[in-house]
């Protein structure tokens, strides 16, 4: 007698249309129950769009949806729950003020809609928690969790209501090290138990090494199905992005150490920052790295011009800069300081303006004439010059900012500051959410900007990236600097060790 | 004895004219802290408080009055939500148009049915909202408790109970019911809301509808409550008085039931205060300062000393 298994999800030539571009031509996906199943593509390949129509979020125009060898109809994120199929986004929303158990219960079904007993749903959290050894306790409020528990409030919330199969976006994306270890764990844990994974990421060598089945996308078909045991990271780089690309990406050190400092830190006091000091000289890439809120971040936006220092000062090429001088983000961009925010908070370009108007938001005055008057056929040209260099796909210069992929978004906010040829940059999470091709064109651009003589500093999540690109590495403990290391000595795990601990044993 | 006393008048005078105020605080607080501004506490105090009495008028029973007040402010409610909430309009606008249909409209449609300048025609007692009479637990003296028993506790209309009690209930809706956190998430973070399966269009239509029940109930204290009958423009700005008891009290209903009766005691104050020479010097504080007063004192508490701490964040803001 044979055993016909039939797959846990099959998405079935699947069409989709934004506008005049096609998202999805004829994509077909079979998800088999209890797998581990990655999703890759380059940035725009119709990744995001095929798991928003398997999670209901937007409609196909044709094709078909089976589950559990039925067909059928998800009209919205409630039905896709009802019948299974859950999806964690990259950003974990919450109420904040709330405990884990009152956040999961809040969308159960109200028999009272006055009095409603948890002690049922506590008591299956419960079971849940200790099946899968989760960190964190029912009553926690949901605002004093780390990251890396919110998500795994996510997947309980997933698990307490039956979820089958489990859509992941970009789950990797800001968990340290360690984080993503228990992350992969709990996955093996979920495969045994029969539920699918599946994971969408530019993470390539983290799914080589958990997936069941990768499926490759490109131009919005699923053009291969691969197992990672037959093939190489670099024979995958080349599915899907048509040539082989080395990873992790080579590192390619400075060739000249300036001599000229361009920024001197002496003891800047912020809020979550206290008594940072470091030097920039120029061409050097300076990465600053810490767990989630040590400081990274306010530290460049201090630098930006975005958070009022309280005491201490920076030097920047003979501006000195303390609490009481009128710093602010034009004055910064008049300094020739670049900013690049954390592509997370969306903040570094406007969705409904054209990518044309994106390509020089924030230098709008430098290109606009005394009335305030744009020269449209100007800012075009310069739009489609910067996507012709930084491949952003679509070309279209017309087209809105926001109907573009994230990864793209996020090379056109990269192409736009280093166009403006700074002398100091800022990254926040430079490459978040762009492909392995996208990624090595940024490290390329950003070599190349640190040959004409620019400084960078760094702040990043992905320690593969730190290594890769930083001259010199400044490790963050709540606040306070714990050590400054030179590239010849980094090494992966003692700055894990360094982010978490404040110190090292040595 | 006489200072007692006087201090006693003042006191119930504040609660009665701090009743409407706490109705419609209390409606916008079901309808903001869903995440939907409710500029128009106003035009729907009105449009009730003319339903309520024209009812009453036709029909003299009070009770009546009461419900079909509430379903014309909720009729208003259902307009505003339509707009801002599936048609996702903009709130403030859509707001002051439910307070400019209101104004008029009452006006027209009172002169229209009953002839007297818009106006209706003065209610008798059976056709308003009776008072509540204490039982005689307390002999009628001129002592303290019993000042307090038969002049401050007993002898208030139903509807000055009503409110007061509605205030803790919602407090306790708010805080521990399954649908009272759903109506906050909705108002702090419709997202959150969304991801966890519940539609929040239905959970802010909800509110909407039953801020606008609350409101009906303003507008009705004010026509066969308190009053006895309709006239043009009766609500005066209460709407807008309320909103800001909303903002002085934090969008939580106790602190809120405090403004209104922090306003509900200026008001009383300026009726006192008619008339009275200032230190003895022979200089009469003029009415239409008193008056100014809980306006200029309403701008100041916003301008300075109210931060936006308990502002729901997503209020105003569609998902």
């Amino acid at each position: 007698m044979s055993v016909i298994l039939v797959p846990a999800l099959e998405l079935l030539n699947i069409n989709k249309h934004f506008d005049a571009n096609e998202a999805l031509n004829g994509a077909c996906l079979q998800v088999s129950a209890g797998s581990i199943h990655g999703i890759i593509g380059e940035n725009g390949a119709g990744k995001s769009t095929l798991m928003q129509i398997a999670y209901g979020l937007t409609q196909p125009d044709s094709g078909q949806i089976i589950i559990d060898g039925a067909v059928s109809k998800i009209a919205s994120p409630q039905a896709a729950i009802r019948l299974g199929i859950g999806m964690l986004h990259q950003k974990v929303s919450w109420l904040e003020q709330l405990s884990v158990l009152e956040n999961i219960v809040l969308g159960d079904k109200i028999d009272n809609y006055f009095y409603q007993d948890n002690r049922p749903s506590e008591i299956k959290l419960q079971l849940l928690i200790r099946e899968f050894g989760f960190s964190f306790a029912l009553d926690s409020i949901i605002g004093d969790l780390t990251f890396s528990q919110r998500q795994q409030v996510d997947i309980i919330r997933a698990l307490y209501r039956g979820v089958r199969v489990l859509i992941l976006d970009e789950p990797m994306a800001i968990l340290s090290p360690s984080e993503s270890k228990h992350l992969f764990d709990l996955f093996i844990l979920l495969k045994n138990q029969g539920v699918s994974v599946v994971i969408v990421s530019h993470k390539l060598i983290a799914l080589h090494q958990i997936c069941d089945v990768i499926s490759v996308v490109s131009k919005g078909q699923v053009i291969k199905n691969i197992a990672p045991s037959q093939v190489s990271i670099k024979q995958l780089t080349k599915y899907m992005v048509g040539r082989e690309v080395l990873l992790p990406h080579p590192n390619k050190l400075a060739v000249t150490k300036g001599e000229s400092k361009v920024l001197t830190i002496v003891d800047i006091v912020a809020k979550g920052i206290n008594g940072i000091n470091f030097s920039v000289y120029a061409g050097q890439i300076v990465a600053l790295v810490g767990l989630p809120k040590a400081g990274q971040d306010i530290v460049l936006e201090v630098l930006a011009g975005m958070t009022r220092l309280s005491t201490g000062s920076f030097d920047f090429i003979g501006h000195k800069i303390n609490a009481k001088s009128r710093y602010s983000i034009a004055k910064a961009r008049r300094l020739e300081v670049s900013y690049v925010p954390d592509p997370m908070l969306e903040s570094g370009l406007i969705h409904q303006m054209s990518m044309a108007e994106s390509s020089i938001l924030g230098y709008q005055n430098k290109q606009s004439s005394l009335f305030g008057g744009f020269n449209r056929h100007q800012m075009i040209d310069h739009c489609s010059e910067l996507m012709a260099q930084w491949q952003i796909r679509p070309a279209d210069p017309q087209m809105n900012s926001g109907y573009f992929s994230g990864g793209n978004q996020q090379k056109m906010v990269m192409a736009r500051e280093i166009s403006q040829q700074p002398k100091l940059l800022l990254l926040n999470q430079p490459t978040s959410g762009v492909d392995v091709a996208g990624v090595e064109l940024i490290y390329q651009q950003l070599f190349a900007l640190r040959e004409r003589g620019c400084a960078i500093i760094l702040v990043s999540n992905d320690l593969d990236e730190v290594i890769t690109l930083a001259d010199f590495v400044v490790v963050l403990h709540q606040g306070k600097i714990a050590k400054k290391i030179a590239q010849s000595q980094l090494s992966k795990q003692q700055l894990g060790l360094l982010m978490v601990k404040g110190f090292a044993d040595d | 004895m006489d200072n007692l006393a006087q201090w006693i008048f003042l006191i119930d005078a504040s609660v009665r004219l701090a009743t409407p105020i706490l109705f419609a605080a209390l409606a916008g607080l079901l309808s903001e802290r869903a995440g939907i501004v409710d500029i128009g506490l106003e035009g729907k105090m009105l449009v009730s408080a003319f339903a309520g009495a024209a009812w009453a008028t036709y029909s003299g029973s009070p009770w009546q009055a009461v419900i079909v007040a509430m379903s014309a402010a909720m009729l208003l409610s259902w307009l505003h939500a339509f707009a801002c909430i599936s048609h996702r309009g903009d709130q403030i606008i859509s707001g002051v148009a439910i307070n400019m249909l209101a104004l008029s409209l009452t006006a027209i449609l009172g002169q229209y049915l009953f002839l007297q300048g818009g106006i209706t025609p003065i209610l008798n007692d059976s056709s308003r909202v009776t008072n509540v009479i204490f039982p005689e637990w307390v002999e009628h003296s001129d002592g303290f408790i019993s000042m307090i028993y038969w002049q401050l506790l007993s002898g208030h209309n139903t509807m000055i109970y009503g409110a007061f009690l509605l205030v803790f209930l919602l407090d306790a809706f708010l805080k521990h019911s399954p649908l009272g956190q759903r109506l906050s998430a909705a108002g702090e973070n419709p997202l959150a809301l969304h991801r966890a399966g519940v539609s929040v269009k239905m959970t802010r239509y909800l509110s909407v509808l039953a801020g606008g029940a609350c409101c009906g109930l303003a507008g009705a204290y004010l026509s066969i409550g308190h009053g006895a009958g309709f006239v043009e423009n009766m609500t005066v700005g209460k709407g807008f008085i309320a909103l800001a008891a909303l903002i002085f009290g934090q969008w939580r209903p106790i602190p809120v039931m405090f403004a209104c009766l922090f306003f509900g005691f200026l008001d009383a104050l300026a009726i006192r205060m008619q008339g009275i020479e200032l230190f003895s010097t022979g200089y009469i504080i003029p009415v239409q300062f008193i008056e100014v007063l809980p306006y200029m004192i309403t701008v100041l508490v916003l301008a300075g000393f109210i931060g936006s701490s308990g502002i729901p964040k997503a209020l105003g803001k569609l998902p």
